[in-house]
């Protein structure tokens, strides 16, 4: 088999080894379904082969002249021992059923679990990792998950040739020039399939995107948090219009395939009218000249037909193979995909408070043109509240995400309690941190799940749990709730569910936070959708939350950086100023101008414009 | 009801997307089948007369016209196949619009209304799992029309059949077996009914039981970063191993199912096969068959056998379906139950729209209180009003009433003197321009965006997003206001912060130039620069609109005429800055100082 050809020279992936590695991964998850499907294919070949032998010998036999009672038997032999074949697979192919989709659900958890919580986060952004884990993806979900039919196309596979071995020995007495003949056109009839669907492979990119645009306007249309938007702009007309032309625009496509297709079949019709012109010729010939009785006559044609079939089953297969094996080849990809964190064993975690050391880091998105962290050090001692300020695109979240051990650094490194993150195991050292990100993304667990999920196990859960939603100020509203802290977030998912509103979720995910109580605390605008009195709050209790942790606090709303015991702010990926607030506003700098442009509506003296 | 009364009407609305594809369907399927039947009657003509020894032209003669009959039929199989799939895209693209648009008409409470919204997903799900519903339902009306086929053509040989049989008289034995074969086919038929009855009863069951793998799918799909700090995945992984595991389950169990039900009706099956050899043999030993029937007629009873039970299966399925396409019907039955009005919308130049909430209340379906309670409040033409309350007061909600997102549970809602239900809704909505919290862009051009339509302004576009603040990334676009948001409409697409999307957003809300402009925490992911610079051109921004602006950030009020402060769905102080400032008790002191005394 061909070996898939990678451009940009990564590993390379033979097509026979992918679908060894398919073969293997299923052994391991199910080693009896794997036996079922093998098993089958002796009964497929032969319990055709009864019913040949059953009309040959019959049609002999009433021309010998047999009595009724003879052929009863012969009947009744011959279509019991069917049955029981039949039977038999049938019992199988059940066991095999069985199993259907089961190595599927697997699969699609494994990948939905590796690109969520295996690889490194830093991988999952990454355009090439993206584009094999989307075709992996696609091809898990669209019901025909390779990794699982591989199985039913290797056992067709094995059949036909089983097949064919098994029919063209019992036709050794026959003109081997006919082999000639059926596997020539065996051979033309893939041909002739393959110009249709190399047409087709080489222009598919062409409306491939069209067909990608198409699925994300039905997603869209259905998704009812963009409904507001779409009813207030009046953009469904639109939205429709755009539609019907991508529709009419991939049907195009589709119409000019298929026209090949009716020729590709007028011409594989027309090899096999002389293939099986050659095969009558052949066995009238033999049959008025040598001497081959009518039901023999009958017997060949009917195994050269299905030898023919199978070697066009045959050579059609390998393509699906082929193809399953490239599909089969993503998962590997994924699986093989490097991480630059330790997820073995890691060095032991340090006692807390910890102390940040960030050392002349340096980093830069994917695709970007320009550094979006240039040089950074600061050291944050054991304990301490610093704040993060710097208008949008600083570079802030970017090093949130550096310390968090979600992205390395291109250049420089950062050592947490005196440690390097590599040294670490990656999965130790996130549990060392309480974060608040900015953006909140639900997921259908409990309440009590959704801020304990960190540490399920721990003996006083549920009473920390409470205490922590207690102190986010969430408490009294998930007490009202029928299922109090039991109850699902999003109603979409459960019918008894709950939706909150984003301030309600920006409360929860601080709870998550305090529940957790890492060693760093770290909140990334923890307060944007929340109220005054709310803000206030966490301003006032913020002193308690850090208590014994380090931790960094990134706002917009300069009111909390009063709380903390040192600023520093980022401009253009560079720290531009650092010290107390007091200090700062006595430099009279780019903080300073910020805190007053800010500050300036809260004046009451102030005459506002 | 009457039976097949409800396939009878999706049929009609289906077949109507596309009228020429059902006909074609039929000749598609007429070349389809014929060929068996061709090629079974010819193997039999020629192995007849080798048997009887004819000359080689006349055998020749037989091979050439299987050949060729063979060809045609194949290539007239294929273009009708080719036309069949074509139309059947039209068809099916047709009928995704339709199904589309009836999604995009719904009101937006009917959207929002989770019971619509699992409506929605029942029909795709019936789609997906058995493809229940209108696939289904094209489905089994082609395998009736491959049946009546099949049926034609069988009936055809079993008339020759028994023409021969006449010929010579039933023999004794010939008549027993003649009425067992009779008495297999209807038992074989019965049971296959049974059998499909029951499995179809068994799939719906199935349906209902994987429920839990769509909602792995709806809603335990996390964020990268939550996961990875907060190990989501262990939570995860349980529902996903739980729901592998049921589905493990199910599965086997049907595939029992399969197996027990299909059992009677496969052993029937069998016995027909023994006792249709038997007849012919006898028929063959006694000289009434030529040799050739040993193929034909065992191969067109079986075919018989299965056009009569395919028949019957298609009907049973079709009956089985009209549970999952009365779930298709209803959901284009869903009627919005929004009064439309047909009284135009005046294009006034002055923006003279005056807008008052006479004490209106408001109850989300399915909630206990009201959200909004006795809420009575006068908007001021070319006014800016600030709304201001604690998370969950109803400031939202008040928004959602006044762009007609819901009507009032009590109350009324009046402009210009009339009721806003009295005025065509699509024109109200037009006097709106509102930047949601929650705001969504498209996966479209910039342009697109702004605009909200395929061609847009560009002038206008760029002078708005300059306005807005936009102008140093606008930039940076690689293709100005051609460039794609987000990636995945487009490979090359960009992706923007949440700041920035915020201020496109606002683009989006000023281009439509409307009278009215709700702005809903349009700066909360804006750094204190970006805020001051809206703040500052607020008025250069909204003009001569009248302007409602909702803020966490109480400095928003010093720019606004009039300030309403909601507490628990009411309005319980209603002033400028300064008044409500000097009610000390009031919520608004309280909200200010909370927020002020930190900047001082």
């Amino acid at each position: 088999m061909e070996s898939r050809k990678e451009k940009n020279g990564r590993k390379k992936y033979s097509n026979t080894g992918n679908i060894i590695w398919a073969v293997k991964k299923l052994w391991k998850l199910d080693r009896r379904w794997i036996l079922w499907v093998f098993a089958r294919i002796p009964l497929v070949v032969a319990i055709p082969l009864v019913r040949a032998y059953l009309t040959k010998v019959l049609i002999d036999s009433i021309g010998m002249g047999a009595v009724f009672g003879e052929l009863c038997v012969i009947v009744l032999l011959f279509t019991v021992a069917e049955m029981l074949l039949e039977k038999i697979n049938t019992l199988i192919q059940l066991r095999d059923f069985s199993r259907k989709y089961y190595p599927t659900t697997i699969v699609q958890d494994e990948l939905a679990e590796m690109t969520d919580y295996r690889t490194d986060y830093e991988n999952t952004e990454k355009q090439e990792y993206k584009k094999i884990q989307g075709y992996a993806w696609r091809d898990a979900r669209n019901g025909n998950c390779s990794l699982e039919f591989v199985m039913q196309d290797l056992q067709n596979m094995l059949a036909q040739v089983f097949g064919v071995i098994t029919y063209a020995s019992l036709l050794v007495a026959l003109n081997p020039a006919i082999f000639a003949v059926v596997v020539a056109v065996s051979i033309g009839s893939y041909y002739t399939t393959r110009w249709q669907t190399v047409y087709y492979e080489k222009n598919k990119h062409k409306w491939e995107k069209e067909s990608r645009k198409k699925s994300y306007l039905e997603e869209l249309s259905e998704d009812f948090t963009k409904a507001k938007d779409i009813k207030l702009y009046g953009l469904a007309p639109w939205l429709e219009k755009m539609m019907r032309d991508y529709q009419s625009y991939i049907l195009m496509w589709n119409k000019r395939c298929s026209l090949r297709g009716v020729w590709a079949s007028a011409l594989a019709g027309l090899m096999s009218l002389l293939q099986n012109a050659a095969v009558y010729i052949v066995l009238i010939e033999l049959l008025l000249t040598k001497g081959i009785t009518v039901g023999e006559f009958v017997f060949y044609f009917g195994l050269i037909e299905s030898i023919s079939g199978y070697l066009q089953g045959i050579v059609g297969s390998i393509a699906k193979l082929n193809d399953r094996a490239e599909k089969i080849a993503y998962y590997r990809e994924l699986n093989d995909y490097p991480d630059k964190f330790n997820r073995g064993k890691g060095c032991e975690l340090p006692a807390f408070p910890l102390k940040i050391e960030v050392k002349d880091v340096w980093y830069r998105y994917e695709g970007a043109k320009n550094d979006t962290l240039k040089g950074i050090s600061f050291v944050v001692e054991e304990g301490e509240k610093l704040a993060l300020v710097g208008v949008n695109g600083a570079g802030k979240t970017t090093l949130i995400k550096l310390i968090c051990g979600l992205y390395t650094p291109a250049k420089g490194e950062i050592l947490i309690g005196g440690r390097r993150i590599e040294e670490y195991n990656i999965e130790e050292y996130y549990s060392m941190f309480s974060v608040v990100f900015q953006e909140i993304r639900k997921i259908a667990f409990t309440m009590f799940e959704f801020v304990a999920s960190a540490d399920l196990q721990r003996p006083n859960a549920r009473e920390d749990a409470v205490s922590a939603m207690k102190a986010a100020g969430i408490y009294e509203k998930i007490k009202g709730l029928e299922h109090g802290m039991d109850t699902h977030l999003m109603k979409a998912v459960y019918d008894d569910g709950v939706d909150l509103s984003g301030g309600e979720m920006q409360k929860l995910v601080l709870a998550r936070a305090i529940y957790k109580n890492g060693g760093i605390l770290i909140l990334d605008e923890p307060t944007a959708a929340l109220d005054p009195i709310s803000e206030n709050r966490l301003y006032l209790q913020y002193n308690e939350l850090t208590q014994g942790k380090t931790s960094i606090y990134i706002s917009h709303r300069f009111a909390s950086t009063r709380f903390c015991d040192r600023i520093i702010l980022l401009e253009d990926g560079v720290i531009k100023e650092s010290g107390t607030h007091d200090e700062l506003m006595r430099l009279d700098g780019k903080y300073a101008y910020m805190f007053e442009v800010q500050s300036k509506y809260y004046q009451d003296n102030e005459k506002m414009g | 009801m009457k039976k097949y009364s409800i396939t009878k009407k999706a049929f009609q609305m289906y077949h109507s997307y596309n009228p020429k594809y059902f006909p074609l369907m039929f000749v598609q399927i007429i070349f389809e089948n014929v060929s068996p039947y061709f090629n079974l009657w010819l193997s039999a003509e020629i192995v007849t007369a080798l048997y009887e020894g004819r000359d080689r032209g006349e055998l020749y003669t037989l091979v050439a016209v299987t050949l060729f009959g063979n060809l045609f039929i194949r290539v007239m199989g294929a273009a009708t196949n080719r036309s069949g799939a074509t139309q059947l895209e039209i068809l099916e693209n047709h009928q995704a619009a339709a199904f589309n648009h009836k999604t995009l008409s719904l009101d937006y409470d009917k959207i929002e209304d989770p019971e619509i919204r699992q409506h929605r997903r029942k029909v795709k799900e019936n789609a997906w799992i058995n493809s229940y519903g209108v696939i289904r339902m094209r489905m089994e009306v082609q395998r009736l029309m491959k049946c009546l086929v099949n049926l034609v053509l069988s009936m055809m040989l079993f008339a020759e059949m028994i023409s021969l049989i006449v010929t010579v008289g039933f023999q004794w034995l010939g008549l027993v077996l003649f009425i067992a074969i009779v008495v297999c086919i209807a038992l074989t038929v019965l049971s296959q009914s049974w059998s499909i009855r029951k499995i179809t009863l068994w799939n719906k069951n199935v349906a209902d039981q994987m429920l839990d793998e769509n909602r792995i799918d709806g809603g335990y799909r996390p964020d990268g970063m939550d996961n990875r700090i907060y190990c989501q995945q262990g939570i995860i992984s349980k529902l996903r191993e739980k729901i592998a595991r049921q589905h493990l389950k199910i599965f086997s169990k049907t595939a029992d199912m399969n197996f027990v039900y299909g059992l009677p009706m496969s052993l029937f099956s069998n016995f027909l096969e023994i006792c249709s050899f038997l007849i012919i043999c006898f028929y063959c030993t006694i000289g009434a068959f030529p040799v050739g029937s040993v193929i034909k007629y065992v191969g067109f009873l079986q075919g018989m056998i299965q056009g009569i039970a395919d028949f019957f299966a298609a009907l049973n399925s079709l009956k089985g379906n009209e549970i999952f396409l009365k779930v298709y019907l209803d959901y284009f039955d869903i009627r919005n139950d929004m009064y439309q009005g047909s009284l135009a919308v005046e294009k006034r130049s002055d923006k003279k729209y005056d807008i008052e909430f006479k004490n209106v209340s408001f109850r989300y379906a399915g909630a206990q209180d009201n959200a909004l309670k006795n809420i009575s409040i006068k908007l001021k033409v070319g006014e800016r009003l600030a709304v201001v309350g604690m998370n969950g007061s109803g400031k939202t909600t008040f928004i959602k009433l006044l762009c007609r997102l819901y009507d009032p549970t009590e109350g009324e809602i009046v402009m210009n003197d009339f009721n806003i239900r009295k005025y065509d809704y699509r024109q109200y909505l037009d006097i709106f321009s509102v930047v949601f919290q929650d705001f969504n862009l498209l996966a479209v051009p910039l342009g697109s965006n702004v605009a909200s339509a395929s061609v847009w302004d560009s002038v206008k576009a760029e002078m708005l997003l300059e306005k807005v603040g936009f102008g140093e990334r606008y930039a940076k676009m690689p293709k100005g206001l051609d460039t794609p948001l987000y990636k995945n409409f487009d490979q090359d697409g960009v992706n923007i912060s949440g700041g920035e999307a915020q201020k496109i957003a606002l683009a989006r809300a000023l281009y439509r130039d409307t009278p009215f402009i709700i702005l809903d925490e349009p700066t909360a992911a804006l750094d204190p620069i970006a805020e001051a610079e809206i703040y500052a051109k607020f008025n250069e921004i909204v003009g001569d609109k009248t302007a409602v602006y909702i803020s966490h950030r109480l400095s928003s009020c010093r720019f606004c005429d009039r300030i309403a402060v909601f507490d628990q769905g009411r309005i319980v102080q209603m002033g400028t800055h300064d008044e409500l400032l000097e009610d000390e008790t009031g919520k608004y002191h309280e909200l200010w100082y909370a927020q002020a005394q930190h900047y001082t």
